[in-house]
């Protein structure tokens, strides 16, 4: 079942073209790769779903209904959240409080509220940090609770711009450790990385984008060896380090 | 037979309540609500045994509290800076005494009028303002202050103009808001102060309260997680505007006399905006904290200093100001806070020691 469409989605911004009539499918339950250079209009494509941006033209649909023209708070409400590329806690508030605040999006009882910030926690490792102030948090926690605090408004589709950025080979692996335990409940994602050995250790189906429109989709695996994507973003020889 | 039945249940399930909430959270054992409990009973007993001057400067540093507080819940925890609540202030001023002095509407009724019309000034400015991001709203109160004042100023066959209003004494009259003494004032004022920290502490406990913050520290992060910003910062500017007025028209029949420089002045609003950065802005009691010192400092300083040279008190003042805000964030409370924090450090190392 396809979750996320989009079709012939364009954004100009004054002669820039950031997204060029881009197509895609998210199907249920799987992990979408989207990657490519930098500037290929990856994050724009975020913007554009999370009505951040409006587009030009084109459709989205979320479970067979338009999305175009929300506002970012009624797209989340629809169930699609996103992390954003510099890790954005509240600064000056505990972890507890910046869950909450996701979860109050379900609810506005504050007990349930409660109840939920503590599962979430509980569920992205970040129990015994509850009381601290987020800015006090190392990068890779930051990134823990910029986690749970999208899951906290219970989304269907999570939509992750590049959560590896500045993380360590070890906080890599815990990121993509957690990647899967979110897909594993159940929740679809998108994950825009540059760390190409990581996503495609994990992703399902990868989509490459250059100049702002698709130049391959398919099988993580095929990826390194298409022509395209290996001028177009890869570079020679990938296929060689990619697999060891 | 019914309705005692009623009584008894609802009496047993608060009962019922109040034991379970004891034993979950031992509230009642903290020192911390001794203290508050001490300070409550100290500030209710302390008019009998001070003279009229400290009676009168406690009741203005109450008046002042309920507008700064009330300018903490947008300005502070929600980190849209109002340098226009003398606007608010002013029309609570204005509403009451318009009404008593053109058609003897008692000063109660106005304090809750007062309110609405500041309501729903706050509801244009919002749809004005809080659908732009940046420094647009500051600019906005500023202007609107001015606004007012002008406008007050210039509808002479309304609002008298530079001369003011005076509000007529007609003697002992509890249901027309005036009393004989300073006491009820004192009264009034405290209370006002404990109601509006009350709701502010319920509302900043609520969603609405933790979206408020959210909004203060990182809008986009708030929207991506749900957030309706625009809707969140109507409702904060619509309570903080009421209390506010609620504080001008305090300031009326206090005082018995108003005008547009005083209660629509610009320094009317940066004064009230001092008060909660110094006592510290987004805590709940920094405003309340904030308003105590400045407004002694202030006394201190002209009382000490006011005879000799010209100015001197203010330079004192300032300089009282500028150390404060140095000292880092979250004014007073943080101070205090941080050195709480440094003298359990220092037990905690001299206990690991022994």
């Amino acid at each position: 079942m396809v979750i996320l469409e989009i079709k012939n989605l364009t954004k100009r911004f004054g002669g820039v073209l950031a997204v060029d009539h881009l197509s895609f499918d998210v199907k249920n339950g799987q992990i979408l790769g989207l990657i490519g250079p930098n500037g290929a209009g990856k994050t724009t494509v975020f913007n554009l779903i999370t009505g951040v941006f409006s587009s030009d033209s084109g459709e989205i649909l979320f479970k067979g209904e338009h999305i175009k023209s929300l506002k970012p708070y009624e797209v989340c409400k629809k169930g699609i959240c996103r992390t954003f590329q510099i890790v954005q806690p509240f600064r000056e508030i505990t972890v507890f409080q910046n869950v909450m605040i996701g979860a109050f999006c379900r609810t506005s009882d504050v007990n349930e509220a409660k109840e939920k910030t503590l599962r979430v926690l509980e569920f992205m490792g970040l129990y015994q940090k509850t009381g601290i102030i987020a800015k006090d948090l190392t990068l890779i926690e930051q990134l823990k609770l910029e986690f749970a605090r999208a899951l906290a408004t219970d989304p269907e589709l999570l939509l992750l711009d590049e959560s590896m950025a500045g993380l360590n080979p070890v906080e890599c692996k815990l990121t993509e450790y957690l990647i899967k335990k979110i897909r594993d409940e159940g929740i679809t994602l998108v994950v825009v990385e540059h760390n190409i050995r990581a996503i495609l250790s994990i992703v399902d189906y990868i989509i490459v984008v250059a100049n702002g429109s698709k130049i391959y989709e398919g099988k993580p695996q095929e990826v390194v060896h298409d022509r395209k994507v290996i001028e177009a973003y890869l570079g020679e020889g990938f296929s060689n380090v990619a697999f060891k | 037979m019914t309705v005692k039945k009623l009584i008894v249940l609802v009496f047993v399930r608060w009962f019922k309540n109040m034991k379970v909430a004891r034993i979950r959270n031992k509230k009642l054992i903290r020192p911390k609500a001794y203290l508050f409990l001490a300070i409550f009973i100290l500030l209710f007993v302390l008019p009998f045994y001070l003279s009229r001057y400290y009676i009168h400067l406690l009741t203005m540093i109450f008046i002042f509290a309920v507008a700064a507080e009330a300018w903490n819940i947008i300005g502070g925890y929600g980190g849209q800076f109002s340098l226009g609540h003398a606007t608010f202030f002013g029309i609570g001023a204005y509403t009451s005494t318009m009404l008593f002095y053109y058609l003897n509407v008692s000063p109660w009724i106005g304090l809750f009028l007062g309110g609405i019309v500041a309501v729903l000034l706050s509801i244009g400015i919002s749809h004005l303002c809080f659908h732009l991001r940046g420094p647009y709203f500051v600019i906005f109160t500023l202007g609107l202050t001015e606004v007012f004042r002008y406008l007050f100023l210039n509808q002479r066959w309304i609002t008298l103009g530079a001369r003011g209003m005076n509000i007529r004494y007609i003697g002992n009259a509890p249901l027309y808001f005036q009393f004989p003494g300073k006491l009820p004032y004192y009264y009034i004022a405290l209370l006002t102060t404990l109601i509006v920290v009350f709701v502010t502490h319920k509302m900043i406990n609520s969603q609405l309260g933790y979206y408020i913050v959210a909004l203060g520290q990182n809008q986009g992060a708030a929207e991506a997680i749900g957030v309706n910003s625009f809707k969140v910062k109507l409702k904060a500017l619509c309570v903080s505007a009421f209390f506010t007025s609620f504080a001008g028209t305090l300031y009326a029949q206090y005082i018995y006399f108003i005008d547009p420089d005083t209660v629509f002045g610009i320094s009317l609003s940066i004064q009230i905006m001092l008060f909660a950065v110094v006592g510290g802005a987004g805590t709940l009691w920094g405003p309340v904290i904030g308003t105590f010192i400045l407004q002694i400092a202030t006394e201190w300083a002209s009382a000490t200093f006011g005879a000799g040279l010209r100015g001197l008190h203010f330079i004192i003042f300032g300089a009282i100001l500028i150390i404060i805000v140095l000292s880092g964030e979250k004014g007073m409370i943080g101070i205090f806070t941080r050195s709480y924090q440094r003298i359990e450090m220092l037990l905690a190392k001299n206990w690991e020691k022994e």
